[in-house]
Order: structure tokens, then C-alpha cells, then sequence
């Protein structure tokens, strides 16, 4: 599975599809405090990544993958905690 | 041929099949417009193949044929005769065209001047029919294709020569600083020299603002996916109205982000990349200069203007170390926050990059400086810079940057001595070669180096390594490369023991850098997947598919500025005329690590390089068998007469069944065990008719495979002759056995033929006659219980039989007698005869001179019958009447001279006793009298030589088989008969198939052969 | 595993090239002859990617676009329609009945794999 839920964060691992998008959006629903692990990730659908980006949540990890990382951290770093 | 190409060719007859039928309806179409887009459809998906692979011929006349198609389907009133035969022409050029692919193994023998002629002819209708401007708008069409073509390969000559020409190319440069740009200047310091040292100095940049539509995920899209794959990315963010979104009223499936980035790589390359969203897409131009911007707080006084103009000095002078110097001491005192702090971080920067060319660093440095005096609030500094420093120095400092790129650079140089004396041999031995083997071997050797990067510690890795050992041997050995032989042999043998040096340096030798060393593939194989356009950081990435053309540029480059004779001017002059045909990949990152090459063999690399699709060929498709989803599946004829041969052994095997059962009942008396026997006999046999049949049904095939021919036959034999004639097909999907539907294609067409040519009159004479002036031609098939009858019938003139009775008399073919007793019916069927033809001359329609007679013995083979009515004035009948199948043969096994032969069932009237007494010699021919018939007798040892008498029973009668056999009946005198059996006949194999009185021969149950008589002959 | 892309073309030639280039890029591949015949076996799969040309008997490109978009199984997966160089308008018109992209025949292997990889993430 390319997001393995549990109670306090969301692991995002190798390719996230937006087939995974409502399931991340009814997580981040029920687990207002939920945070995120982006380490493993290699890509994530711009429908995730817009839902992150509207959670706000604290980013654990970021992606391991330097040039993803430097493409999304500006959007989810000003939002961290919002 | 390759199966792609016997694909090819199969489904090209299919379509060319269905283009015949289309163009036929076109003529007749009420409404035209429905069988256009049709024809269109059609040619349009042949020449969309023909594209696959290279035939110019072929490409050129279906593409000629899909423009006239297209326009005629815009304007259905284009449509007339003389188009219809230009395109049937056009599909014969196919069609042969196909067939000489076949003939020749794939290598056609085209006729480029018909195609021409053919293509010619076509455009010329285009022309003559739509006007000048589609002609016009066709060829702006092509260039501007053609244009766009050269553009892309400008493109990636940029890319490669990137490194090698230096100063040469910079484009003529605003005075004063660079414009500063809104959107850079919200770039961090860090992100700005990541991109400035990423790109080159003089050149372009793109900045790249891609908004994409509210729903284009419902188009497939994943724009932060396209964004980052875009080429030569040196930053880029996103930008998101969703992070100001409340969570719970957000829809997650509508995009409401932008993204932006910025490119080094070419305008091309770039909307390339973007081309399916380009109305989401704009690109901007920079210049690399505007990079050079100071980021952080203002804070006037931060350095002393000493400092200031001593930095500025030293810039002037070009002297890197000393500007180096003053800001690096300068910074530690200084807040880093600050502009200034960045302006010197620049400097520093700048002086420690690695691609820009002293002259571009001091460029750079000086747009810095002048930021950093404008920031600090000091007066402008003039600087006099001397135009065109050296050529020395710009060669010098890309030679001491390549060194530093490149820490076993002169670890290899020194190899290069030895090296380049055995490389030379094998380069002589390469030259030797002509181009297509050359290549063929390069790209053999290429491939096996490849093989050996991989990880030689996986599983698959000793069986690799011997394939690729074989590999190279063999093609070492085809070619005779005997100085290659030796070395390389050696090389295997130590492979073999499990030391790949010696293999994959040999592999370098022949081609410099085709083999990186045992497993070094698997450092990198995470990464290759990564395209490395989108890691420029990273030199060290390189996509494993692109290690050759990189190899090749890269090697020619140092081999050009290592060439120590030639001015830098030259240098870069030849290397970019190299990178040109080196590399057609726009997507080639530099990477130093790998310029280590010796130089000598390196013009052979470049040069199969310079060829990239080569690769690409289908030539190199695996061969994969057709593998399409439709209900159908077409299976090779062999295949299927394999299931009808095991099918036959199967049903000799299982008739042994009774023979055991009778013998455990009457030899071992075992009556329980000959009933099992029996039983399980019964089903056994059940199944294998089944299968049988079964197999059978597989074997149908329609009439509509010959059928669908004789429209077009029709259509060019009638226009030939001016004749008018209406074509009526009935029972096109009556099926019979494959071998008897295409037995009857040769004789039908001759039929057809002869109807045409002899048949039907001229419109003019059936006028006169008071007939429609348009002839009709029916062929009807239909199934009659086991037998398939075929009935042709015109309406033409019909056969007058006294005329067939002269001529029959005339080529001694009937007596006198005969003449005067036959019938008008038994005259017309006397054309049938053996070397009856009615035709005063052969015509080029009817054939070589083989009349009726010649359909006749076609329609015998298969045991069929034919038989023909005719009435003057009124019109032809001609009935064939066929077996279904001709697989199975049911015969009547007969006994004479203590042998079994076989006759075939259909050609059995009856079998009876006949009394000696009733025997009697008519003119020396014995005969009997048989239901009022009086049939003559003949003895089968007779007939076969054999010496015996034929045995009489008990009760003095013989045992008379009465057969039919053409038109005649005769009886047959055997000794006894022995019931029918359905057996599986196989014609005579080797020295017996030239024995004309067995047709074949076939097993039966107790294993014993079983010879079937050819009455025919035998008679 | 690797990526499973749908191939939908009534020309089986056409068909077989574009499967070895596929198939020699690593991708695993599903065909269909027409647009009824692609419907019909995409009830049970779920391709990552489906080409399709345009030109068919039955059910053209045009019409299976619009189905597979109607089908929340394949709303966001990625299109690509096969081309000839002279069919650049219906691009456009696919485009907007929701294909991705296109690709223009005869397709050279490297040139699919790069653009496959440019619009299906991992591949």
C-alpha cells in the first residue's frame, strides 16, 4: 500500500496515485492531529498533495527524494500547523 | 521474415481484400458517403502499418491513395470509374508488392517506377480535382514538418556541445545588468546558484508557468508529475490555492494548483514536454545572467569601499583567486543575512564553478560587483575588461577542469599507449568490414558489454555471462575478425572461470566504453530510473539506455580538445560538428566521471551512434507471436493437418479395440473380458468421432474465400470486354473442407471467365435479341446432405450443341456414330472432354488454352462431379457437385488374390453375385445384365496384373462390385468383399507416388495398410 | 509489479509493434480490436494506461473515451490516443472528451517509453 494509516501518522511510501486520495481525505478527517511521514515517497498525485496541503499537518519526514522534496516543501512547510 | 512482418503481410491481404469490396460498392452505392469513410478507414490502417517499417515504394502509393480517399470522402462526387481502376491498380502494386516480401524473405524487389507512376497518377487526380490550394496546404504542411524536425535536432547539438565550444556561442548581450525578474527574485540565494551552476553561462533559461485546467485530472493529468518530469528542471515549486482550503469543504478531484519552474534545456525540448497541455502552459525566456541577483537585507556601509573596489579589481583583472580571496575573507566579518553577504557568496561561487569559462566567471562576477555597489550605495566602477581574453587561458582552464572532474584521468591516460596499439588492430579489422556488418557487430558487442554490467552475483548471472560469451564468439567468427579472435577467446575462457576483467576490457577495446566493468550497472540501478533531466544536481545519473550516446559525445569531445595541434577555434568547431551527428537524444547530462576513454576507436562509436534509431528498428522486436484478443485465432494449416494425422492414428488405433476383444473371446475364451473390451471400445470410439469431427469443423471453411474474389474479376473482365454484367453471389457462407474450397477457386475462375468472354454477349447483340442489355452471372452455393453443389449459370448465348458435335468429331474425340446418336445434352458436356475447346483462338481471358477439360480433372481430384446444360439464346448451366470433406473416406474393402484393396464408398453403386452362366462375351468384352442394364465386367486381377483367376463361391457365382466411375458404370470382379471402413487416406509418399492405379493408402484397424484404388486409372 | 497499459487497435500488425515496444520496456500489455471488445475486457482489468487509436470498426477512439471517462473505475487514468501525423484536429477533440495525450504512429520504442513515463508516475 502506497499510505499505511495508523493512529497518530500517515506513511506515505513509493508512488501515491490519486486512486488513494480519498482514503488519505477521510484519514486527515478523522485524525485532525494526524501526522505525516513523507520519507519513502517518490511521488504523490497532485490531489494528494493539494489535500495535504489544505490539512496542514505536521510534516515528520520529508521525502527522501531531494528534487521532490524541494518541489513541495514550500507548500507544506508554510502550512505546517495552520 | 520477421513476425512482425508476417503479421504485416497476412493482415495487408486482409485489408487489400477488403478495399476490392469497397471499391466495388462504391460503384454501385446509392449513398457513396458511408462506403468512402469506410475505404477511407481502411487505407488509412494500411498505411498506418506500412509506416512500421522502411518502404518507401509502398508508403509512397498508400499515402497517395489515403489523400485521394480522404478528399473524395469531403467531395463523394470525385468519385468515377477512372479513380476506381487507379486505386485498383494501386492495390495490385500492393499486393505484389506483398508478395514479393514473401517471395524474397522480406527484402521486396519493389518497382519504384511504377510506384512513381502510380503515386504520380493519384496526385495528379488530387490535383486535377480539388485545385492548387490543397496542393499548397499540403506542401506548407511538409515543411513545416520538415522544420520542426531540424529544429529538434538543433536542439540536441546544443545539449551536446554545451561543454566543448566555449565561448563561441553567446548571444549578443544587453548592456548594463541583467533585468531582474519578479518571479527569481522570490528565489533563495541557495536555489539561484543551484540554477546558475546548472546552467550555462550566455545561455537561456525558461521559466515555465504551467496552470493547469480545474479538471484536468479527469483528463489522465497529474501536473506535479509532468512539472517535475520536465527537462533540465533547476527549481521548481508549486503554488496552491488549496492550502488556504478548509479541509472538510475541499474536492479533492479539482486541481487548484500552479506550477512553475525553471529549465536550462532548449525552447523545443520544453514545449515538447508540455505539448498536450500547451494552452495550460507559458514559457518565458531569461538569460542565465538574471540568475545573478542579491537576496537577504539591505544594509548600506556593510563592507568598506575598499574592500568594494579591491574585489572589483580583482575581478577586472580576471584574477579568480584574488576576488576569491578578498570575499571570502570579508564574509567571515559579515552578518550572513545580509545582501552583501550573498554578493560574496556569489563571488566565491562563481570562482569555484565548474563549467563556466574564466571569461563567463568574470562576466558574472562583474554583474555581482555592480549589484553589490548599487546595494551598498557606492558610485558605479568602469570596467575595462580586455575583449576576448586569450585562447590559452580558456583551454587551460577547461583542461585543469577536466582534470579535476576526473581523478583517474591519468590512471587511464597512461593505459591509453597500450591500449591504442591493440585498439588500433582491431579498429584496421573493423574498417575492414562493410557498414551494415559493422554496425550489426557493434551493436552485437554493445549489447554484450551491457550484459556484463549487470550484477554478476544475481542468480541468472552465469547463464548471462556464457550467452554473451557465445554471442561474441560467433560474431567474432562470422565475420572472420582474426585479430579479435585470439584476445577475446582468452578473455572467455577466463570469464568462464568467473573473472569478467579481461572480457569487458577486451569489449572496450573493440568499443571504447561499452563496457563499464562487471556489475557496474547495479550501483546505479536505483537511480537510472530516475530520468535523469530531472536531477541535474547529479552528474553522476545517468539513464543506463543512455550511456552509449553519452559515451560517444562525450569521447569526442576529448579526443578533439586533447588534440593538442588544433587552435580552441577549431576544437570547438569539429567537436560541435561531431556532437551534430553524435546525438540526436536531447536529453544527455554531462558526466565527467565517465571521460575516460582512449580516443583512437572513438570516430566508430560516434558514427554507429550518430544512428540512434537504428535501435529502435523493429528488426529488434522479440519475436512475439501474434497475440491479439479477437475471437478468433488464425492457426498455421500444419498445425491443423498435425491434429487431422494424430486424429487418424487415433482411429487405427482404437479399430485394434474389436480385433483384441474377438481374439480374448475365441482364442482365451474370455467372454467377460472381449465384452469390457467391446464396451470400452464404444466409447472410446464415440470420443474419437467427436474429435474428429470436430477437427473437421475446424477445417470449414465458407465459400465467401473464393467468392469474395470474383467481383473484381467480374468488374476488370466485363470492363475489358465492354460488356455489361450484373454479378449475383448467393450461399457465400456454405462451408466445406479447406483443401475442397480451395480446389475450386482455379476452376471457378475459369468458368467465370469463360461465361464472360463466351457467355454473355455484348450489349449491342443482346439489344438486338431483345435481352436486358445487362448480363447476369450467378453463382449459387448450397449444401446438399454430405455434398456441396456450386452452380454457375449466365444468361448468354448458351452452347450450341451441333457445333460441339462438329468440332467433337472434327478433333476425333467421337466417332461418326456417336455424332449422329448423342443428345444435345450428352453434346454440351462433350466440351468436358479431354482437349475440347470451343474458342476459335485463345484469348488472353480464357486462358492458355486449357478448356473446360482442364476444370473438369480439377473438379475430379477432389471426387467431385460436374455436369453442364445449356440452351441457345437462353443461357449456360454449369453444377459442381463436391464431397464436404475429403478428410475422411469411407471405402469398400474388397479381396482379390488373397490382397485387400480399398475403392472409395461414393463411387460403389452396389455389390452383388453374379452366377458364371450369366456372364456373357460381348465383342470380346465380358458383360452382364443388371437391372436391364447391361454392364461390362472386369476382373480386378486383370486390371492389376495380377496372375490369378478371380474365385468363384461355392454357389459358382462371382463376387461383382458395380461402380460408377465418370459417367460409366461398369462392375468390377473381385473375390469377396469385406465391409466398409472409415480410414484416413494418404496420398503416396516417394517411389510410389508415381503409381497412378492406388490414390493412396490408409491403415486399418489391425495395423495392416490398405491400398485405395484409383478406378480411374485402373479402367 | 509492472505497469499493465491497454492497447486498443483494429490493425493486429499495429498492434504487435507497439506490444514489443511495450513489452520491451518492461510493461506488462492487455490488447483490444475495437472500442466494444476494449469495453468489454476492461470490465476485469485495470490498466494503469490505455492507447487507443482512433480509427475503428464498431467503437471508435472518439466513443470509448467517452465511456471509459463515464466509468468511476477510469475517470483519472491516463489516455493516450494513437495518431497519424495528419490527425491533429481530432487530438484536440479527443482531448477534450478527457484523453491525455497522444502519440503519433509509427511510435518508435524509446520515444513510448519516454512519454509513458511522462505521464504515468513510477514507470
Amino acid at each position: 500500500m502506497p499510505i499505511v494509516y495508523s493512529e497518530d501518522k500517515a506513511i506515505f511510501e513509493s508512488v501515491v496515485t490519486i486512486q488513494e486520495v480519498d482514503d488519505l481525505h477521510e484519514w486527515l478527517l478523522a485524525h485532525p492531529k494526524g501526522s505525516i511521514d513523507l520519507a519513502a515517497c517518490e511521488h504523490l498525485h497532485t490531489a494528494a498533495l493539494q489535500t495535504l496541503s489544505s490539512a496542514g499537518r505536521t510534516i515528520l519526514a520529508w521525502p527522501d527524494v531531494e528534487e521532490l522534496k524541494q518541489w513541495i516543501e514550500p507548500l507544506l512547510t508554510t502550512q505546517e500547523n495552520k | 521474415m520477421s513476425p512482425l512482418l508476417e503479421q504485416f503481410v497476412s493482415e495487408t491481404r486482409d485489408l487489400l481484400q477488403s478495399i476490392s469490396e469497397q471499391l466495388l460498392e462504391v460503384e454501385k452505392a446509392e449513398d457513396k458517403q458511408a462506403t468512402l469513410n469506410e475505404l477511407f478507414r481502411i487505407v488509412h490502417t494500411l498505411k498506418g502499418n506500412t509506416g512500421l517499417f522502411e518502404f518507401p515504394d509502398l508508403t509512397r502509393v498508400l499515402h497517395a491513395g489515403e489523400d485521394v480517399m480522404s478528399e473524395a470522402r469531403e467531395q463523394t462526387d470525385l468519385w468515377d470509374q477512372t479513380l476506381t481502376d487507379l486505386l485498383f491498380d494501386a492495390m495490385d502494386f500492393v499486393s505484389n508488392f506483398c508478395d514479393s516480401l514473401e517471395e524474397n524473405d522480406g527484402e521486396p524487389v519493389s518497382d519504384s517506377a511504377l510506384a512513381s507512376q502510380l503515386e504520380k497518377s493519384l496526385r495528379a487526380y488530387l490535383e486535377a480535382s480539388s485545385g492548387e490550394a490543397d496542393a499548397d496546404r499540403k506542401a506548407t504542411s511538409d515543411t513545416a514538418e520538415k522544420t520542426t524536425k531540424t529544429t529538434k535536432k538543433t536542439a540536441g547539438k546544443k545539449k551536446s556541445t554545451k561543454k566543448a565550444s566555449g565561448s563561441k556561442r553567446r548571444p549578443p548581450r544587453a548592456k548594463g545588468l541583467p533585468a531582474e525578474n519578479q518571479q527569481l527574485a522570490e528565489l533563495s540565494y541557495d536555489q539561484l546558484n543551484h540554477a546558475w551552476q546548472n546552467s550555462e553561462a550566455g545561455g537561456s533559461l525558461w521559466l515555465v508557468n504551467y496552470r493547469p485546467i480545474t479538471e484536468c485530472f479527469f483528463q489522465g493529468d497529474d501536473p506535479l508529475h509532468s512539472a517535475r518530469m520536465a527537462p533540465g528542471v533547476v527549481w521548481g515549486t508549486v503554488i496552491s490555492e488549496s492550502r488556504d482550503a478548509d479541509i472538510n469543504d475541499l474536492d479533492p478531484y479539482q486541481c487548484v494548483s500552479t506550477f512553475h519552474l525553471l529549465s536550462n534545456a532548449s525552447e523545443e525540448e520544453i514545449r515538447e514536454h508540455f505539448r498536450y497541455v500547451d494552452d495550460q502552459t507559458d514559457i518565458e525566456e531569461l538569460s542565465v545572467e538574471q540568475l545573478l541577483l542579491l537576496q537577504g537585507e539591505e544594509q548600506k556601509d556593510a563592507l568598506p569601499e575598499e574592500t568594494v573596489d579591491a574585489l572589483c579589481e580583482a575581478i577586472e583583472g580576471a584574477d579568480l583567486n584574488a576576488a576569491r580571496q578578498i570575499a571570502e575573507t570579508s564574509l567571515e566579518l559579515l552578518n550572513s543575512e545580509l545582501k552583501a553577504a550573498s554578493a560574496l557568496r556569489w563571488i566565491i561561487d562563481i570562482a569555484d564553478g565548474e563549467t563556466a569559462t574564466s571569461t563567463e566567471k568574470r562576466d558574472a562576477q562583474i554583474i555581482i560587483a555592480q549589484r553589490l555597489r548599487h546595494d551598498q550605495h557606492l558610485s558605479g566602477y568602469r570596467f575595462t575588461v580586455v575583449e576576448n581574453m586569450s585562447d590559452e587561458d580558456d583551454q587551460s582552464d577547461e583542461d585543469s577542469s577536466d582534470v579535476s572532474d576526473s581523478d583517474t584521468q591519468n590512471d587511464v591516460q597512461s593505459d591509453d599507449g597500450a591500449l591504442a596499439n591493440l585498439s588500433h588492430d582491431f579498429d584496421a579489422e573493423l574498417d575492414s568490414l562493410n557498414e551494415e556488418d559493422r554496425e550489426a557487430f557493434e551493436h552485437i558487442i554493445r549489447t554484450q558489454g551491457r550484459i556484463l554490467e549487470f550484477d554478476p552475483a544475481d542468480e541468472w548471472s552465469r547463464g548471462r555471462i556464457k550467452a554473451a560469451c557465445n554471442v561474441l564468439h560467433n560474431a567474432v567468427t562470422c565475420l572472420e575478425l582474426k585479430t579479435m579472435a585470439e584476445p577475446l577467446d582468452t578473455a572467455i575462457a577466463s570469464a568462464t572461470e568467473g573473472d569478467l576483467t579481461a572480457l569487458s576490457d577486451w569489449i572496450n577495446e573493440v568499443i571504447p566504453g561499452a563496457c563499464e566493468g562487471p556489475g557496474a550497472s547495479v550501483s546505479g540501478s536505483d537511480t537510472s530510473e530516475n530520468d535523469t533531466e530531472n536531477n541535474p544536481s547529479d552528474n553522476t545519473l545517468v539513464d543506463n539506455t543512455d550511456i552509449d550516446d553519452t559515451e560517444a559525445d562525450e569521447s569526442s569531445t576529448d579526443e578533439q580538445s586533447s588534440d593538442k595541434q588544433s587552435t580552441v577555434e577549431e576544437a570547438t568547431e569539429s567537436a560541435g560538428a561531431t556532437g551534430d551527428t553524435a546525438s540526436h537524444e536531447p536529453k544527455i547530462e554531462q558526466e565527467p566521471e565517465k571521460k575516460t576513454e582512449p580516443d583512437a576507436p572513438v570516430k566508430a562509436a560516434a558514427k554507429v551512434e550518430s544512428k540512434p534509431k537504428q535501435e529502435a528498428k523493429p528488426a529488434s522486436i522479440k519475436p512475439e507471436p501474434a497475440v491479439t484478443t479477437s475471437k478468433s485465432v488464425k492457426v498455421d494449416q500444419e498445425k491443423i493437418d498435425r491434429l487431422m494425422n494424430l486424429i487418424g492414428e487415433m482411429t487405427v488405433a482404437k479399430n485394434a479395440l474389436p480385433f483384441l476383444a474377438k481374439r480374448a473371446e475365441e482364442q482365451h475364451g474370455l467372454r467377460d473380458l472381449a465384452r469390457e473390451i467391446k464396451e470400452q471400445y464404444a466409447v472410446v470410439n464415440r470420443i474419437a468421432e467427436e474429435m474428429q469431427d470436430s477437427i473437421m469443423q475446424i477445417r470449414m471453411m465458407p465459400f465467401s474465400f473464393i467468392s469474395m474474389r470474383f467481383p473484381r474479376l467480374v468488374r476488370d473482365i466485363s470492363r475489358r470486354l465492354e460488356k455489361d454484367v450484373q454479378l449475383i453471389i448467393e450461399g457465400e457462407d456454405t462451408e466445406a473442407d479447406k483443401n475442397i474450397i480451395e480446389s475450386l477457386a482455379e476452376p471457378l475462375i475459369h468458368i467465370v471467365r469463360n461465361s464472360l468472354d463466351h457467355g454473355i454477349e455484348s450489349p449491342e447483340v443482346r439489344q438486338a435479341q431483345g435481352k436486358s442489355t445487362t448480363g447476369t452471372l450467378t453463382i449459387r452455393a448450397s449444401q446438399e446432405a454430405d455434398r456441396v453443389m456450386i452452380e454457375i449459370h449466365d444468361d448468354g448465348k448458351g452452347i450450341n450443341p451441333d457445333v460441339i458435335r462438329e468440332k467433337a468429331f472434327e478433333k476425333g474425340l467421337i466417332d461418326d456414330a456417336t455424332r449422329q446418336r448423342i443428345t444435345d445434352k450428352e453434346a454440351v458436356n462433350l466440351v468436358l472432354m479431354p482437349g475440347f475447346s470451343t474458342a476459335e483462338e485463345v484469348s488472353d481471358l480464357s486462358g492458355r488454352g486449357v478448356g473446360m477439360d482442364a476444370v473438369r480433372s480439377a473438379v475430379d481430384k477432389v471426387n467431385g462431379t460436374m455436369a453442364l446444360e445449356s440452351e441457345v439464346g437462353k443461357g449456360t448451366r454449369i453444377r459442381i457437385s463436391l464431397p464436404m470433406s475429403i478428410a475422411v473416406t469411407r471405402v469398400m474393402i474388397v479381396e482379390s488374390d488373397e490382397q485387400l484393396m480399398g475403392i472409395p464408398m461414393d463411387q460403389v453403386l452396389e455389390t452383388v453375385r453374379v452366377p458364371r452362366s450369366e456372364i456373357h462375351t460381348v465383342k470380346h468384352v465380358q458383360t452382364t445384365v443388371l437391372r436391364d442394364r447391361i454392364v461390362p465386367l472386369k476382373s480386378l486381377n486383370d486390371l492389376l496384373a495380377l496372375p490369378a483367376e478371380q474365385i468363384i463361391n461355392e454357389e459358382e457365382e462371382h463376387a461383382v462390385l458395380v461402380a460408377r466411375v465418370g459417367n460409366d458404370v461398369i462392375g468390377l470382379v473381385v473375390d469377396d468383399f469385406r465391409g466398409s471402413v472409415d480410414i484416413i487416406q494418404k496420398p503416396m509418399a516417394g517411389v510410389l507416388s508415381g503409381m497412378q492405379a492406388y490414390s493412396g493408402a490408409a491403415l486399418i484397424g489391425d495395423g495392416s495398410v490398405l491400398m485405395v484404388l484409383n478406378l480411374k486409372e485402373i479402367l | 509489479m509492472s505497469k499493465l497499459i491497454f492497447v486498443v487497435d483494429d490493425s493486429a500488425t499495429m498492434l504487435m509493434s507497439v506490444r514489443a515496444s511495450l513489452e520491451m520496456n518492461g510493461f506488462r500489455v492487455e490488447t483490444a480490436s475495437d472500442g466494444v471488445e476494449a469495453l468489454d475486457r476492461l470490465n476485469s482489468m485495470s490498466p494503469d494506461l490505455i492507447i487507443t487509436d482512433m480509427n475503428m470498426p464498431r467503437m471508435g477512439g472518439m466513443e470509448l473515451i467517452q465511456a471509459l471517462r463515464a466509468m468511476s473505475k477510469f475517470r483519472f487514468t491516463p489516455i493516450l490516443t494513437l495518431t497519424t501525423e495528419s490527425e491533429s484536429s481530432k487530438r484536440d477533440q479527443a482531448k477534450r472528451l478527457g484523453a491525455t495525450g497522444w502519440l503519433v504512429k509509427p511510435v518508435p520504442a524509446t520515444d513510448l517509453a519516454k512519454i509513458i513515463k511522462q505521464v504515468l508516475p513510477g514507470a
